[in-house]
C-alpha cells in the first residue's frame, strides 16, 4: 500500500483549496449558512453554479462529457477540502457524486450527452426520489408505479424525505415498472424535469437546518428515452448509485475544520493538554474514517465490487460526526450549545451540528442498512 | 495511492507467519500469577526470517507493518516489536514490559526523544492483565538517542503497533466469524442474528480502519502516530470485547484462548497511550 498524496493530488487539493476560501464572502452573506449543522444539507444554487464554471462539477467524468478525467480518489480528496470550508454542498452531491455517477455509468450514451455537460457546468441539478411512506431503508417495497404508454411512462405516486427538490431541476426516479416480477426486479430508474405537469413539491423545515421534500407524482409523462439502465433492471442502477453516495469525503472535511477548530480553541483557553487523550482519539478515528472513504473510492475508480468498503465509509464518518459533536459540546461546556452565532466558539457550529448529527446514521441509508452490507457482502454472512 | 499490498510485502508477511507457525504461549497462564510469554526460540525464528533491528531504516517501515499484523495475529509475545523497533524492552512510567531479561532497556523522552536506560535498585515482576512480563524498575539514563535515530525508531514503533493491533483485531474477528458461522441457537447459525451481524458488522469496520491506519504509519512518515495509536488501541479493545460477547461462555472459558486477544489489546492499548504522554 502507498497512502500518500502523490504531488498532483496536493496541487489539485491547493487548486480546490483556493477556490473555495474565494466563496467565503459569498457564504457570510447567506443566513442559512451559519445555521447548517451538516455541509451535505445545505442547498445553494448560487455556489452549485461557481462550482460548475470552476469545473469542479463531474471531475471523474471523460472530458467530452463536461469532465476532467480525474478519478473518484481525486474528486474525494477535492471533497474534503470543500467540506473544510463547509460549503453547501447537496445539490453537488446529488447531481454530480450520486445521480450524475450513476447516469455517467448507466444512462443511455444520447440522454448521458444531454445531461452531463449541463451538469457539470452547475446548470442542470437533481434530487433523487428514492424513499417513499412506505419504502424507506425497504427501498425494494416502494410503490410509485410507471406504465409504459407507447413512448413515454405514466408516473404516479408520493415521494418522501427528498433532498433538495426545492431546489433543484430534475429528478431522478425510481418506479415499479413491473409489479409482477419479484420486487427487486420489477423495479426501473426514470428522470425527468421537476417541472413537467403533475409534480407537486412540498418542503419542510428539518432539524439540521434547511428543508426535506414530499415529492407527489400524478400521472406525470416521462419519455422513455428518459430511462436509466433497462426497463426493470432499476435495483442494480439503484444499488450502485447508493455505493458512490456512501462515499462522504466532504462530511469528513467538515468534521476536520471542526476539530481543528476545537484544538485550537481549547489551547486558546489552556484546557487542550486535560483533553488531549479524547483529542487525539477523535483525530485518529478521523484519520481512519478518511483512509475507509478513499479505499472506497479507490474500488470505484477500478470497478471492483465496491458495497461493503462504501457502506464502512459511510457508518465510519456517520458514526464521527455524531461522537465528534458530542464530545465538542462536553468539551466546550456551555458555548458548546451556542448555535449559529458567528462570535461564539467555533462560530457557533457545535450547536449546529450537535442538531444534524443526528442525521447522519439515518440519510442516505441507516446506520443498520450499512451494517448488513457489511456483514453480507463484506464478511459473508 | 494504492491500497493493495505489494508482492515482496506479503511475501515477508508470509515468511514472518512462517517463522510463527502454530506457536501458542508455553502455558495457559494461571489468573494472578506474574506472565512474560517471552519466547527466545521464536525470536530467533523470526530473526532468522529477517525480523529484527527494523527500526532505523525508514524504507523497512512497510515490512514493519507486514510482520507486526502477523504478530498481532498470534497474539506473540509484544517485546518482539519493542525490540526489533527500539532495540530494546520498553520503560515507562517506573515500568518496564518483558524487563526481566531484557538485554536493554529504551525509555520514550519529552518532544519525541529516546534514551537507553539502565535499571536502578531492586526489579519488581508485577501481576498484570496479559503475559507481558511487566516489572516495577527504576532507570537511569545512560544515553540519549540522536534525535534523528529516535524519531525513526518511534516510527517504526508506531507502525508496529498499529500493525500488531491490526493483527489483534483481525484474528479475533476472524475467530468470531468462525465461530458464529458453526453455532446454531434456534435452528440456524448464529451469523444469521441481524443483532449479531450488526456487532460483526461493526467489528469488521474498527479492524480495516485499524489495519489502514497501520499501513498509513508505513508509508506517510506519521512520527508516533500518538492520534492514530489512541484510536487504534480503542477500536481494538472494541473488537476484542465484540469477540468475547459473540462467543458466548465459550469464549470465557481459558482453554479456548479468546482471552488472548483480549488481554493484549488492553495491555497493547495502555502501554501506548502511557508512551504517548511520555513522549509529549
Amino acid at each position: 500500500m502507498d497512502l500518500r498524496f502523490s504531488p498532483e493530488h496536493v496541487t489539485l487539493r491547493e487548486e480546490a483549496d483556493a477556490f473555495a476560501r474565494g466563496l467565503r464572502p459569498t457564504l457570510e452573506h447567506d443566513p442559512e449558512w451559519r445555521r447548517q449543522g451538516m455541509l451535505s444539507d445545505g442547498d445553494s444554487r448560487e455556489i452549485t453554479r461557481a462550482l460548475g464554471a470552476a469545473g469542479w462539477i463531474g471531475m471523474t467524468w471523460p472530458i467530452e462529457l463536461g469532465g476532467r478525467g480525474l478519478t473518484h480518489v481525486d474528486a474525494a480528496l477535492v471533497e474534503e477540502v470543500f467540506g473544510y470550508h463547509w460549503l453547501p454542498l447537496s445539490l453537488y452531491l446529488l447531481s454530480y457524486k450520486t445521480v450524475g455517477c450513476a447516469l455517467e455509468r448507466f444512462a443511455a450514451p444520447e440522454l448521458r450527452e444531454r445531461l452531463l455537460p449541463a451538469i457539470a457546468r452547475g446548470e442542470l441539478t437533481f434530487c433523487q426520489g428514492f424513499s417513499e411512506p412506505g419504502a424507506g431503508s425497504d427501498l425494494a417495497a416502494l410503490a410509485t408505479r410507471a406504465v409504459r404508454d407507447g413512448d413515454r411512462y405514466v408516473v404516479s405516486g408520493h415521494k418522501i424525505w427528498t433532498s433538495s427538490a426545492w431546489a433543484a431541476d430534475w429528478i431522478y426516479l425510481a418506479a415499479r415498472t413491473d409489479p409482477d416480477r419479484p420486487r427487486h426486479r420489477g423495479i426501473s430508474v426514470l428522470v425527468c424535469p421537476l417541472d413537467t405537469p403533475g409534480i407537486e413539491v412540498r418542503r419542510f423545515p428539518v432539524l439540521g437546518g434547511g428543508y426535506l421534500c414530499e415529492v407527489f407524482l400524478d400521472e406525470v409523462e416521462i419519455p422513455a428515452s428518459q430511462l436509466v439502465g433497462e426497463e426493470n433492471g432499476g435495483w442494480r442502477v439503484l444499488m450502485a448509485t447508493l455505493d458512490f453516495e456512501r462515499v462522504t469525503a466532504e462530511k469528513l472535511g467538515g468534521l476536520a475544520w471542526v476539530l481543528d477548530e476545537l484544538e485550537r480553541t481549547l489551547e486558546a483557553q489552556g484546557r487542550a493538554e486535560r483533553a488531549r487523550e479524547r483529542l487525539d482519539s477523535l483525530r485518529g478515528q478521523l484519520e481512519a474514517a478518511r483512509l475507509l472513504s478513499l479505499r472506497a473510492a479507490d474500488l470505484l475508480d477500478r470497478a471492483e465490487p465496491a458495497s461493503a468498503a462504501s457502506a464502512m465509509a459511510k457508518l465510519a464518518g456517520a458514526r464521527l460526526a455524531q461522537r465528534l459533536a458530542a464530545e465538542a459540546s462536553g468539551l466546550l461546556g456551555l458555548d458548546g450549545l451556542v448555535d449559529g452565532e458567528p462570535d461564539a466558539s467555533l462560530g457557533g457550529r457545535v450547536g449546529s451540528l450537535v442538531r444534524a448529527a443526528v442525521a447522519s446514521t439515518v440519510s442516505g441509508g441507516a446506520a443498520e442498512i450499512q451494517q448488513i452490507v457489511i456483514a453480507r457482502r463484506g464478511l459473508g454472512l | 495511492m494504492r491500497f493493495d499490498v505489494s508482492t515482496e510485502l506479503a511475501l515477508f508477511a508470509d515468511s514472518v507467519r512462517a517463522a510463527i507457525g502454530s506457536w501458542e504461549p508455553t502455558r495457559e497462564p494461571d489468573l494472578g500469577s506474574w506472565q512474560d510469554d517471552r519466547d527466545d526460540a521464536l525470536a530467533a525464528r523470526l530473526t532468522a526470517a529477517g525480523w529484527s533491528d527494523l527500526g532505523s531504516d525508514p524504507e523497512m517501515l512497510g515490512a514493519v507493518v507486514a510482520g507486526a499484523i502477523e504478530l498481532g495475529r498470534a497474539c506473540a509475545p509484544i517485546c518482539l516489536v519493542d525490540e526489533a523497533t527500539l532495540g530494546g524492552a520498553l520503560w515507562v512510567g517506573g515500568r518496564a514490559r518483558h524487563g526481566l531479561r531484557a538485554s536493554a532497556l529504551v525509555a520514550p523522552a519529552p518532544r519525541g526523544g529516546l534514551s537507553l536506560v539502565r535499571a536502578c535498585g531492586s526489579v519488581v515482576p508485577e501481576r498484570t492483565l496479559d503475559g507481558s512480563g511487566s516489572v516495577r524498575v527504576d532507570v537511569a539514563t545512560v544515553e540519549i538517542v540522536p534525535q534523528a535515530e529516535a524519531s525513526a525508531r518511534w516510527s517504526a514503533w508506531a507502525a508496529a503497533t498499529l500493525g500488531y493491533l491490526a493483527g489483534v483485531a483481525e484474528r479475533a474477528l476472524a475467530l468470531t466469524v468462525a465461530h458464529v458461522r458453526a453455532r446454531e441457537q434456534f435452528g440456524a447459525p448464529l451469523a444469521a442474528l441481524p443483532a449479531v451481524q450488526a456487532r460483526l458488522a461493526d467489528a469488521a469496520l474498527a479492524a480495516d480502519g485499524i489495519a489502514l491506519l497501520a499501513w498509513s504509519a508505513a508509508t506517510g512518515g506519521r512520527g508516533a502516530a500518538s492520534a492514530e495509536r489512541a484510536w487504534a488501541g480503542e477500536a481494538a479493545c472494541e473488537v476484542t470485547a465484540t469477540a468475547h460477547q459473540l462467543h458466548g461462555a465459550a469464549g470465557f472459558a481459558l482453554e479456548t484462548g479468546l482471552h488472548r486477544w483480549y488481554r493484549r489489546a488492553r495491555a497493547v492499548h495502555g502501554w501506548s497511550a502511557a508512551v504517548s504522554a511520555a513522549l509529549r
